[in-house]
């Protein structure tokens, strides 16, 4: 197997229910050392294209390679990938302990990993308590816990931080990060896009089962761009002076104009020489969640004109159903 | 595949459900045997043609009696299969053996001896109850090696219910719709079936094939020949389940 290759590759992924391409035609990869962040709106072929990914369901076309091939010719596929789907389950009266006691005698693992996972994902006490008295965030922790049972090298986690209190969402940073710089991939779907901001070194986002982009989150932010946001007393003034210059002005809700396509020193210049008066001047780079919006939201601009996209980072597909709405 | 199998023993063990079955099937084969003894020999037993247990095949019949546990055999088998559904436990099974044929064959493999084990409880509880119903009265019990073999006749038939049932839980997956479709079939369906058409009773699958091995019945067939068809059944069984959970997505 290539060291170089994807830990976790889509080609060409297609699954069709009926009518409906959940998964159209997706192609992406995963690449060892790194945390993505797989994002995109409710409904998008996320959990279905992880359930390819893991053998759980067959793809119409398309292949899905984990470590090299199919999940389901992986040996002893539990010490190779760890997997927390939203679709996994827990009998509720069976106790987090025996839970993970059986997937490690299913999975061929050491039965004292059970308890080395119920501690690290902070479950030690609850170890001999029933599922059903879970709350939430402690199903999350024992989901992680059971991805985590045989030491894999790649993680393809669902929405992993749902449910986490503050603590949890710390630890499940902190770890994902240390296991990414030890070498292993994580495919990491979230809606809390500040937390993959802050995790993840790449994004890929689809959309109605299609990919929107895929890169580094600073190529996507970089590629959203940045505004400028000024606030006058003679804001149709200077909105006038500015769309003279080339600008793409919008109005906010609070009055204030948002300004693509020239800096802010710009912007100061041409208020100055038209004698406008400025109650606020400033600069607001795009967030991951800004970048989401702008490449997944009907009617936004998916590429916006300045800065310029970055060559590594495909242009988004045009969208001619854009105007139905998701 | 032993771990597999290990893996569903333990999955059934740490539940409570096989207990409350049990408890609830136990109860059922005590009230009926302590029923027959009872009221065997009396005015209205000898009206239901409840012989008094004085011989050794008196005592085989009331063994055979136990077969009633299948009931709680059937379920506890489907639930095996349809409780991964259920609980959304499915996806962990698979990602930890992607394979349905080693899943489902350990799920087989693993009804095999709860059956049996089940079906041995139902065979011995009525000796049980006699022996000491017999003590109490200051009677020798009618005891002999025929008793033993229909203890193991219950533990048979009951082993075919939980191999049968296991794969038709997989096949169907709903827990409700299965147990349904076990039982309905097994108590309305193929009994009225088999009094309306006499001539098929040897080949149905509980009432012919399973009751071979209980009281003689001379239009069922011979102990071989029922046992090849139950294998016939289950094996049925084990290919329909396994060619319908091959095609879906869990």
């Amino acid at each position: 197997m290539n060291a170089e290759a994807p830990a976790i590759e889509a080609r060409d992924l297609t699954k069709r229910y009926g009518a409906v391409n959940a998964v159209d035609d997706l192609s992406f990869g995963v690449p060892r050392g790194s945390v993505t962040g797989f994002l995109g709106p409710n409904g998008a072929g996320k959990t279905t294209t992880m359930r390819l990914l893991l053998g759980l369901a067959a793809p119409t076309s398309g292949s899905a390679v984990v470590l090299g091939g199919p999940y389901a010719r992986l040996d002893a596929p539990l010490r190779r990938v760890g997997a927390a789907l939203e679709i996994t389950g827990f009998h509720p009266g069976r106790t987090a302990r025996d839970h993970l006691r059986i997937a490690c005698v299913a999975g061929g693992l050491d039965v004292a990993r059970a308890d080395a996972v119920l501690a690290m994902t902070g479950m030690d006490s609850y170890r001999g308590t029933k599922v059903k008295t879970f709350s939430f965030g402690m199903r999350q922790r024992l989901a992680l816990a059971a991805a985590l049972l045989g030491e894999p090298t790649v993680l393809i986690l669902d929405e992993p931080a749902n449910g986490l209190d503050p603590a949890g969402v710390a630890w499940l940073r902190g770890f994902l990060r240390r296991f990414a710089d030890g070498g292993g991939a994580v495919l990491m779907s979230s809606h809390i896009l500040s937390e993959v901001a802050e995790v993840a070194d790449r994004v890929v986002v689809i959309d109605r089962g299609r990919l929107v982009t895929q890169g580094s989150v600073a190529e996507l932010t970089a590629a959203a761009g940045e505004r400028v946001f000024v606030r006058s007393p003679s804001a149709g003034e200077l909105r006038s002076a500015l769309i003279r210059e080339g600008a793409d002005v919008a109005e906010e809700p609070d009055g204030s104009l948002a300004v693509r396509n020239l800096p802010p020193e710009r912007v100061g210049e041409i208020a100055a020489a038209g004698s406008i008066v400025l109650h606020e001047l400033r600069r607001e780079t795009s967030t991951l969640e800004d970048a989401f919006l702008r490449l997944t939201t009907p009617g936004t601009d998916p590429a916006p004109a300045a800065p310029a996209q970055p060559s590594s980072l495909p242009v988004p597909p045009s969208r001619p159903d854009a105007e139905t709405g998701p | 595949m032993i771990r597999l199998v290990r893996a569903e023993v333990l999955k059934v063990r740490t539940t409570r459900l096989w207990v409350g079955l049990l408890i609830g099937a136990v109860a059922l084969d005590a009230v009926g045997v302590i029923a027959t003894l009872a009221i065997a020999g009396t005015t209205e037993g000898n009206r239901a043609n409840i012989r008094p247990i004085s011989t050794v095949e008196d005592l085989q019949m009331l063994v055979w009696g136990g077969a009633v546990l299948w009931l709680f055999v059937a379920v506890l088998a489907a639930t095996m299969s349809t409780g991964e559904y259920r609980y959304g436990t499915a996806a962990g099974t698979y990602l930890a053996t992607p394979s349905r044929v080693r899943v489902l064959t350990s799920k087989l493999v693993a009804a095999l001896p709860i059956g049996f084990v089940a079906g041995l409880i139902g065979g011995a509880l009525p000796v049980v109850i006699a022996a000491v119903w017999f003590a109490v009265k200051g009677d020798t019990l009618p005891f002999g090696s025929p008793v033993v073999v229909a203890v193991l006749e219950v533990g048979l038939m009951c082993t075919y219910a939980a191999a049968v049932s296991v794969c038709v839980g997989a096949a169907i997956r709903s827990q409700v719709v299965a147990i349904l479709a076990l039982l309905g079939f097994g108590l309305v369906a193929e009994p009225l079936a088999t009094t309306l058409l006499p001539s098929i009773k040897k080949w149905a699958p509980f009432s012919g094939a399973m009751n071979a091995f209980a009281a003689p019945d001379p239009d069922l067939f011979g102990h071989w020949a029922a046992f090849g068809l139950m294998l016939a059944y289950v094996a049925t069984a084990w290919y329909l389940a396994l060619w319908l959970e091959a095609r879906r997505d869990v």
